[in-house]
């Protein structure tokens, strides 16, 4: 199929013509993503049943409507209850939910939805033209630079840790250390488990998540009557109002389209995913910001960032699978089942066999985005209410309901034990001043490290020198290094400025 | 495009959509679609068949279980539901599975090859026969080496006589896996250095390859056959190379390189447990049963068809054929014990 | 150590339990990989010096302001504020009672039995207004996750009930 203007609109049209399916997939997606543990691909499994039953293109337009609409619900939970809905919204609970503390959960509710769906629609009109030039990106970005690329995931802790340096640190190595548990990618021993047989896989993502985000969460909510302070969220914002914060949220469209973008070529890349994604955006967000000391206080482009980040991310996992024929990531892998089942080719022959279908299926992210404006922003409104909801309410239907997402991955009651053993270590360590994200960082990124790293050890036969060895990586570990010293560095020049001005004024 | 085509098929899609949803719904709802009537005449099975795969989804365990459960449901009348449990190397799958009741309603979906070498060298405590018993054997398949499109290497000669000169890495899915073996009996017979770099999964473990992380991939051949022009196989480990038009008419790596390694196969199994096979040997029959009819109806050979294997790697075997198959693999598991766990 | 209370001296105690558990997990992971190959250990050993070193300056920063008496030990920051202390251990209390049971009564019913007692255990003062919230979201999510989502979560009388009731199930 040529990609010409008519060919694109008459695509589209297609696309729109899907809407009965697409607009109860993106209100199942924004539910589900809500609810920790049912994030897109459990909850695609579980309706296995129902898409392998039908059309290949209705099951793949509505998986696909429902994933990234999963990835928008993400980040209501982190924005209204410090809860990310996904391991990739975890970035945006620092500064969404600082920002319902302080009675502007709708502003922050219109911030998310602006920068999820404009990353959807930026990155997957980039895609259906850019597809074959995406897919190369895994030629270039192998273990040994996808170890810089954790790296700066990684750096995320450093920025946490820039208000208590030794307790940020300690958090992060405390997750990484975690993260460490369970079988080795060589020899597949398991390491520090207890003997848990549930753990010999390591930290389960899901309940650790739910644990130190949820639980400890519920536990702390306790301790206040609403989450909101009752005063400043009482009346429910007017229609104007939320029209004004939404037109207000498009002042970011720079940081949208580069967090964005910086998504989408994150995703292409095999293993990594929606949260290493959402964390380098955030960090990078911080380091180019010229107000980088206002992040983690409630500050809108730390709600942007992550948020434009992880739904650049749906688009590309799916690049791997469409251009190459190997999905890239779980909700990827569960679609090519539907394929498979329906002995549809994947990779490169669908585009010869079945371009219709293989473009169809990023323009019907594309018009998934387009209704979810529509359908959407009405809701900023009401949403925001919740943090007015009496704790009394709110804290024990959490934990309830969190525990079934504990369990629903991988149907372990073990599961439910674990997310409550980290909803008392995330309590503990909110109490005293450890930052729980420092420790999700690690217990998520760690494994992922480790893995990037011993292939390339192994690839190298053992040489240290490899991981300098590439062009790429080398320009990454200098960006790496950049982004690391930029801060400090600005912070010595701008102290330097004063203190000269000062001095001069004390002259005059 | 046809715009008419898809206007047609966007409107009998929508009603077969609801259609398909109502049916999704019910089946959720009764927690399965029973055939009425025709489960309760036999008494077994009066509820879902739990499947235990232990790898992930979307891999091929996954898909050729699928296709297996699609045919079976017409000779089975029940609901099939299926539970992923992978990690270390599928130990974990495996121990779920054992600490599930022992009722004949949750079956195992065996990848023999791997699976029974690792739980042969990872100490699990599970012993095949003691503690599983393999009732029905499915698909057979050789392990293969291969490369993607754009390797230097189109012959396994020319990946032989770089490995004179370097060390080679090989992405494989993981260390105690046939095709790790078949690398590494090859690297010894030649006198080169194998490193096996091991991707956990046969997707990753392919897209090294294709990237060229890695000088090549050594995979059970159905993961190549899938990928199809992604993918260019150089040899595969087997006394003939029976899907030659899948396989770029590989030779075998016997007769490319006049080596004497062992046939490496890995055969898809249902394993049962033992205490069930004991307990309950009417409902072991019926399911043994019900799998043989699956395996003999051509609509199977389609399905099979349909996922991209080659159907000549269906190879119904009885519990004699599949416990075989699993004690040959032990017996290599053994004599590589040294090599696969880095003692 | 943030906190500073009237009498001028830093407060610590609390903040050394995320240490002092993150060390121990250290030392036990070292303990636990002794025999491995190096391949399986090194990222470990990495890590396990790392916490271990950061812990270790953590602790000799609090020694050093203890030698000059700057320091008073509590424990009190754990618990949060004191009003509400017993509902709050009432709740996590009720959460391992929810996990104990949840295998034999199932769903539905352990659910609204946590969130009625929870609810009221939280600052609720109406029985009758704890009763309706639980028995309302306890049926939602029996509708939506067992039902309509199909999730394998431990089904208990109730839904061995629902099953016969509804012969269509």
């Amino acid at each position: 199929m040529e990609m010409n203007a008519a060919g694109l609109a008459e695509l589209f049209l297609y696309s729109v013509s899907m809407w009965w399916l697409i607009i109860p997939a993106v209100f199942i997606g924004i539910l589900m993503g809500a609810i920790p543990g049912f994030a897109a691909h459990n909850t695609i499994i579980m309706l296995l049943p129902l898409t392998l039953a039908v059309d290949v293109d209705l099951a793949l337009t509505f998986m696909v409507a429902l994933y990234c609409a999963s990835h928008l619900g993400g980040g209501i939970p982190a924005i209204l209850l410090n809860i990310p809905g996904t391991g990739g919204a975890a970035a945006t609970t620092l500064d969404g939910y600082p920002m319902s503390q302080q009675g502007n959960a709708s502003r922050a509710l219109a911030l998310s939805f602006v920068a999820s769906i404009s990353g959807g629609l930026i990155t997957s009109a980039v895609t259906l033209f850019m597809l074959q030039y995406l897919s190369q990106v895994g030629f270039y970005v192998r273990s040994v630079e996808m170890v810089v690329v954790m790296l700066f995931g990684l750096a995320l802790i450093a920025a946490i840790a820039a208000r208590d340096m030794i307790k940020g640190l300690i958090a992060g190595a405390l997750g990484l250390m975690l993260g460490a548990m369970g079988a080795d990618h060589i020899y597949a021993t398991p390491r520090g488990t207890f003997g848990i047989l549930e753990l010999f896989d390591g930290v389960p993502l899901v309940p650790a998540l739910i644990g130190l985000f949820a639980i400890s969460e519920a536990l702390i909510m306790l301790e206040s009557r609403t989450i909101a302070p009752a005063a400043s969220a009482r009346a429910m914002p007017s229609w104007s109002q939320t029209f004004r914060e939404i037109l207000g949220a498009f002042r970011h469209w720079w940081l949208m389209l580069w967090t964005s973008l910086l998504g989408l070529v994150i995703g292409v890349l095999p293993g990594a995913g929606a949260s290493i994604a959402s964390f380098v955006a955030y960090q990078q967000a911080r380091v180019f910001s010229r107000t980088p000391e206002a992040f983690g206080t409630g500050h809108e482009q730390g709600v942007v960032a992550p948020e434009a980040a992880n739904n650049g991310v749906t688009t590309g996992t799916l690049v791997p699978l469409l251009a190459i024929g190997v999905p890239g990531g779980s909700t990827a892998a569960v679609m090519m089942v539907v394929l498979q089942f329906h002995g549809v080719p994947f990779g490169p022959r669908l585009f010869v066999q079945d371009p219709v279908l293989a473009y169809g299926v990023i323009m019907s992210m594309f018009v998934a985005y387009v209704f979810m404006l529509f359908t959407l922003f009405p809701l900023t409104r009401y949403l925001s209410r919740i943090t007015v909801v009496a704790n009394y309410y709110m804290a024990p239907m959490i934990v309830a309901f969190t525990l079934v997402g504990a369990f629903v991955p991988r149907n372990f009651m073990a599961d439910l034990t674990i997310a409550v053993a980290f909803g008392l270590l995330g309590y503990v360590a909110r109490k005293t001043g450890y930052n729980v994200a420092a420790i999700l960082i690690g217990v998520i990124l760690g494994p992922l490290l480790e893995r990037s790293f011993l292939l390339s050890m192994r690839i190298s036969g053992g040489d240290w020198t490899v991981f300098f060895s590439s062009v790429i990586g080398n320009v990454l570990w200098g960006l790496l290094a950049v982004t690391l010293l930029a801060s400090p560095t600005m912070n010595l020049l701008r102290n330097l400025r004063s203190a000269r001005n000062t001095q001069s004024k004390m002259e005059h | 495009m046809k715009q008419t085509k898809l206007n047609a098929a966007g409107r009998i899609g929508r009603r077969r959509f609801l259609a398909g949803a109502g049916a999704g719904v019910a089946a959720a709802a009764s927690g399965g679609l029973l055939a009425p009537g025709m489960a309760l005449a036999q008494g077994f099975p009066d509820r879902n068949i739990d499947i235990i795969i232990p790898t992930g989804e979307g891999g091929g365990a996954d898909r050729d279980a699928r296709a297996f459960a699609s045919i079976w449901g017409n000779h089975l009348p029940t609901n099939f539901q299926f539970g992923y449990y992978p990690g270390a190397a599928g130990q974990v799958g495996y121990e779920f599975y054992m600490s599930r009741e022992p009722d004949a309603y949750s079956l195992i979906f065996a990848n023999l090859g791997p699976e029974v070498i690792m739980l042969e060298l990872q100490g699990t405590g599970i012993t095949v026969g003691k503690d599983i018993v393999y009732v029905q054997q499915t698909l057979s398949e050789p392990m293969a080496v291969w490369v993607g499109p754009h390797s230097p290497f189109r012959t396994l000669e020319e990946l032989v006589e770089e490995g004179r000169r370097r060390p080679l890495t090989v992405a494989v899915s993981r260390l105690p896996h046939p095709a790790s073996i078949g690398m590494l009996a090859l690297g010894e017979e030649l006198g080169i250095e194998i490193i096996l770099v091991p991707y956990g999964g046969g997707n990753a473990t392919a897209m090294a390859a294709i990237t060229m992380e890695v000088d090549c991939a050594a995979l059970p051949v159905t993961n190549s056959i899938v990928l199809a022009d992604q993918s260019l196989v150089l040899g595969v480990f087997a006394k003939e190379n029976v899907a030659p038009e899948g396989t770029d008419n590989a030779p075998t790596v016997n007769a490319a390189l006049g080596t004497s390694l062992p046939a490496l196969t890995s055969s898809r199994a249902w394993g049962v447990h033992r205490a069930a096979y004991d307990a309950y040997p009417e409902r072991v029959a019926a399911l043994v049963q019900s799998m043989s009819a699956t395996l003999a109806d051509p609509a199977y050979v389609a399905a099979v068809e349909g996922t991209g294997v080659p159907p000549v790697f269906i190879d119904p075997g009885n519990e004699a054929e599949a416990m075989a198959s699993a004690q040959a693999t032990i017996e290599l598991a053994r004599r590589y014990r040294d090599l696969l766990t880095g003692s | 150590m943030s906190d500073d209370n009237p009498s001028g001296r830093k407060q610590v105690g609390s903040d050394l339990v995320i240490p002092v558990v993150g060390m121990a997990y250290a030392v036990y992971y070292v303990y636990s990989v002794w025999e491995f190959p190096p391949e399986a250990q090194r990222s470990g050993f990495f890590l396990a010096g790392m916490l271990v070193v950061l812990g270790l300056i953590f602790f000799a920063r609090i020694a050093v302001l203890a030698l000059r008496g700057q320091v008073e030990l509590e424990f009190h920051a754990l618990l949060g504020p004191p009003e509400g202390r017993l509902r709050r251990l009432g709740f996590v209390g009720l959460i391992g009672a929810y996990l104990l049971t949840v295998q034999t009564l199932g769903f539905t019913l352990t659910t609204f039995a946590f969130l009625f007692l929870g609810s009221l255990v939280a600052g609720l003062e109406s029985i009758r207004r704890a009763a309706t919230f639980a028995a309302v979201a306890a049926l939602s999510g029996w509708l939506f996750f067992i039902v309509l989502l199909g999730t394998r979560f431990p089904i208990g009388p109730f839904e061995t009930l629902m099953n016969q009731v509804m012969p269509w199930r």
